[in-house]
């Protein structure tokens, strides 16, 4: 009988602590991995919310994913305005002169910190490639 | 009248033209038809003035300074006649005898008046000629002149005598006052010639007298007559024409003239009786050449005689006194008489001419019968003035007498018969123009012979239609109503109908010219009208209505032209109405209705008009946009072309419509860019710029959204507008 408990294979000992190693891995890959970005705790920019009711969002810091459409206007040493699509609704994004350093494209898709200013506009604070 | 006058002259005046001067002179009203009796003079009525000699017709009390003007033709009351025209001058004025309303309505009056056939016209004939056979010179006794005298009395009575023949009656009593006075003075010149003779014969015995006185020897002298001698002695012849202090006035004389010439009776009187001398003087008194001998005798006488005769010569002279009174006084009562005798003839004769006149020539072949019995002296002249005499005179050649008046009634009597004979025969035959005529110029002449008078009113009736419907074509021509002068002529019971030998060619021609000119002129108007020449078509019109007022035609044309200018009225209002709605569409859906009533209107409403029309082109330009993007699968862009549209014209059906349609079949674009303008329109202009920027994204060639982005992007980055 005794045999019979020492009879278990001494493999599903090695596949245990192989799963239980892996997964302790991909935990602090996740948990590691999000605190090291920096948009982790910015909000995701409401879409919808700010196309209902702009106001109440002037002054927030928000993140936003969104794919560039086209440059509205251009101003030099100021900016330009452009046109986003986040979330399928279509945004006006005005990226600050400071950004310039970012090529930005049509249909390429960004991360954008953004803020709302005074006049309910969204402005990029920060510029990344997801 | 000037119309009338082209119209034939219906009548060609067979009677002598002066004698219907005097004629138609009675057709005028009022003078001719009750013709007041002459009044008989009052029996104490002062005697009219006496006539000078030379002097002809005694002036009409009251009358007309103007009558003695030169060449005055009856004293300008006496009409005259131009046959050939047919025109009477009366008084200063002309009348067409043949169109004149005073004629014309006095035939008709006389064809509408029943005969007179009863008993008392027939007696009033037979009396008038019973009366003129009484007084046929040929049978004129004092008892037939008494006869007539009588019946005039009598047909004085019937009411169609006018109570003529009582005038006449008067006149001729009035003449019979005369001579009876007459005749009494005549009387009395008889006694006074008597009393002559008487003195003369007593102045001789005085002188004889004298001769006794002086004769020594007592014998009588030769040519002496003793105191009751024979009465009957023929007076002394008058001493010799020029012997010193001699008197010219003499018994014999008959020389009515020399005792005006010595200034008047009671004058003469007077200044004889001053020219008798006493004895020892040179007395010339006519019938006392005795005395005077005796007086020159008795100066030889001795004185011892002288007182004796000195008396004798006191009677003589009061003899020779009474002499003259008595022969002046024989004058004085011939000249009376001979005055009133030639006053009771100028008023017989003018009583004469005033029924001549009247054409009551029964009663002037009386009065002129009478005028020979009463006037015996053979001196029938009219003393008219000579003036007034021409038209008898001038007319007829023939001195202005009684038998020319008798001689002209009895010609118009013969001339008025042959006409009712001739109206009688041309009725039988149907000429029924010719007949009237005929029956008319009777009228005028014998308007009160019993030719006329008793003319059958059947007779008449069948007359006067045709002189009703004549007066009425008269009428008609004169106010250019040439629709009804046309049915008149040729209507169904037409003159020509009923008078064939109605002459229409005058007036026919006078239609036809004034219609062709009328409607040469409806057709320039009817030009002017379409080339919109609005004075021209105003002026053709009137030209027109001239012409023929009541053309129908013209009537017609003008009824269209009240009709379209009422109706552009309308149509204007209804422009307005519809302006006011906004309602383009029905406005452009009859422009051309709208652009021909905005031609006479204001420039403003021309304006108006035609920019509604241009809008209403980009309505419809929308519309037609719409429904092509609609059909190729584009609602949205449908959408914005309507909408665009609509807001310039909030209140077109159409567009309304239309865009109701396509906001249910774009309703996400739709109801993206009204959220867009709605964000817009509260300032947030981000979110309304992602509206909008959706509403691109959903239709790229939106320009709504195009426009709005431009508009706001600019707005978000003002920057960039540096």
């Amino acid at each position: 009988m005794a045999r019979r408990a020492s009879s278990s294979s001494p493999n599903l000992k090695v596949i245990g602590g192989v799963a239980g190693l892996l997964a302790a891995l991909i935990g602090a890959y996740i948990v590691f991995g999000k605190t090291q970005d920096s948009y982790r705790t910015t909000s995701v920019f409401p879409v919808k919310e700010y196309l209902e009711n702009a106001n109440s969002l002037r002054g927030n810091t928000y993140r936003l994913e969104a794919v560039v459409d086209k440059t509205l206007e251009v101003a030099p040493d100021v900016g330009r305005l452009i046109s986003v699509e986040a979330s399928g609704d279509m945004l006006p994004l005005f990226v600050p002169y400071k950004l310039n350093g970012i090529n930005i494209e049509r249909s390429q898709k960004f991360q954008f910190q953004v803020q709302i200013d005074a006049k309910g506009l969204i402005v990029a604070s920060d510029i990344r490639k997801p | 009248m000037h119309a009338m006058k082209r119209f034939p002259p219906h009548s060609r005046l067979l009677f002598g033209a002066k004698l219907l001067v005097a004629a138609l002179c009675a057709a005028l009203p009022a003078h001719a038809q009750t013709p007041e009796p002459a009044a008989a003079p009052p029996p104490n009525a002062p005697p009219p003035p006496p006539i000078q000699p030379g002097a002809t017709t005694p002036q009409a009390s009251g009358a007309d300074p103007a009558s003695n003007a030169p060449g005055a033709l009856f004293d300008n009351r006496l009409p005259m006649l131009d046959p050939a025209g047919g025109l009477l001058r009366f008084n200063g004025q002309t009348w067409d005898i043949q169109n004149n309303a005073i004629f014309r309505a006095r035939f008709e009056k006389y064809l509408n008046t029943p005969e007179e056939n009863g008993e008392q016209e027939s007696a009033h004939r037979e009396t008038l000629n019973r009366i003129i056979t009484l007084l046929d010179p040929n049978n004129l006794k004092p008892q037939t002149l008494t006869d007539a005298y009588r019946l005039l009395a009598r047909a004085a009575g019937y009411p169609g005598d006018s109570r003529l023949s009582d005038t006449l009656a008067n006149a001729i009593y009035s003449v019979w006052g005369a001579k009876r006075n007459q005749a009494k003075m005549e009387e009395a010149n008889h006694i006074l010639e008597d009393e002559n003779a008487r003195l003369r014969r007593n102045m001789a015995v005085r002188a004889s007298a004298e001769d006794f006185q002086k004769v020594p020897d007592g014998k009588v002298g030769k040519g002496g007559n003793a105191p009751g001698a024979d009465p009957q002695a023929p007076p002394p012849p008058p001493p010799a024409s020029g012997a010193p202090g001699g008197l010219t006035l003499s018994n014999k004389s008959s020389n009515p003239a020399s005792t005006p010439a010595n200034g008047g009776s009671g004058n003469s009187t007077s200044a004889t009786t001053a020219q008798v001398q006493l004895p020892g003087g040179n007395p010339s008194l006519p019938g006392a050449s005795d005395g005077t001998d005796a007086a020159s005798k008795g100066s030889q006488t001795a004185q011892s005689t002288l007182a004796a005769q000195s008396a004798n010569g006191i009677r003589i002279a009061g003899y020779a006194e009474k002499l003259v009174e008595n022969s002046l006084q024989v004058k004085a009562n011939s000249l009376k008489g001979g005055v009133s005798e030639m006053q009771s003839k100028i008023e017989y004769q003018s009583l004469l001419v005033q029924l001549f006149m009247q054409r009551r020539f029964h009663h002037v072949i009386i009065g002129a019968r009478f005028y020979r019995a009463l006037f015996g002296d053979g001196d029938s002249r009219l003393n008219l003035p000579e003036s007034s005499q021409n038209p008898f005179s001038k007319g007829s050649g023939l001195p202005m007498t009684i038998a020319t008046l008798e001689s002209l009634c009895n010609e118009a009597i013969r001339e008025v018969q042959t006409g009712v004979q001739a109206f009688h025969k041309l009725l039988e035959i149907g000429e029924i123009r010719s007949a009237s005529e005929r029956l008319r110029d009777a009228l005028l002449v014998g308007e009160f012979l019993p030719e006329v008078r008793t003319l059958p009113f059947e007779r008449k009736r069948k007359v006067l239609a045709f002189v009703q419907k004549t007066n009425q074509l008269l009428s008609a021509i004169e106010v250019k109503d040439y629709t009804l002068a046309s049915e008149l002529i040729n209507g169904p019971q037409g003159l020509r109908l009923i008078a064939p030998d109605f002459d229409a060619t005058k007036p026919v021609a006078l239609i036809e010219t004034a219609r062709n000119a009328a409607r040469l002129l409806l057709a320039k108007a009817r030009n002017a009208a379409i080339s919109s020449d609005k004075p021209g078509f105003e002026t053709a019109l009137k030209e027109a209505a001239a012409i023929w007022p009541n053309n129908p035609e013209l009537a017609e044309i003008a009824s269209k032209a009240f009709a379209q200018g009422d109706q552009m009225a309308q149509t204007l209002i209804e422009l307005d109405q519809l302006i006011a709605q906004k309602n383009l569409r029905r406005i452009a859906e009859e422009a051309g209705r709208f652009l021909a009533a905005t031609q006479t209107a204001p420039p403003e409403k021309q304006a108006t008009l035609k920019k509604i029309l241009e809008d209403f082109k980009s309505v419809e330009a929308a519309l037609m946009a719409a429904q092509e993007m609609d059909r190729q699968g584009n609602p949205a862009g449908a959408w914005e072309s309507v909408d665009r549209t609509a807001q310039k014209f909030p209140d077109d059906l159409q567009l309304n419509q239309a865009r109701a349609l396509y906001t249910t079949k774009a309703a996400d674009f739709v109801r993206t860019v009204q959220t867009a303008q709605e964000r817009e329109k509260r300032a947030e202009l981000a979110p309304s710029l992602a509206w909008y920027l959706k509403a691109q994204r959903l239709y790229p060639k939106s320009d709504l959204a195009e426009d709005a982005v431009k508009r706001l992007k600019s707005q978000l980055v003002p920057e960039a507008a540096r």
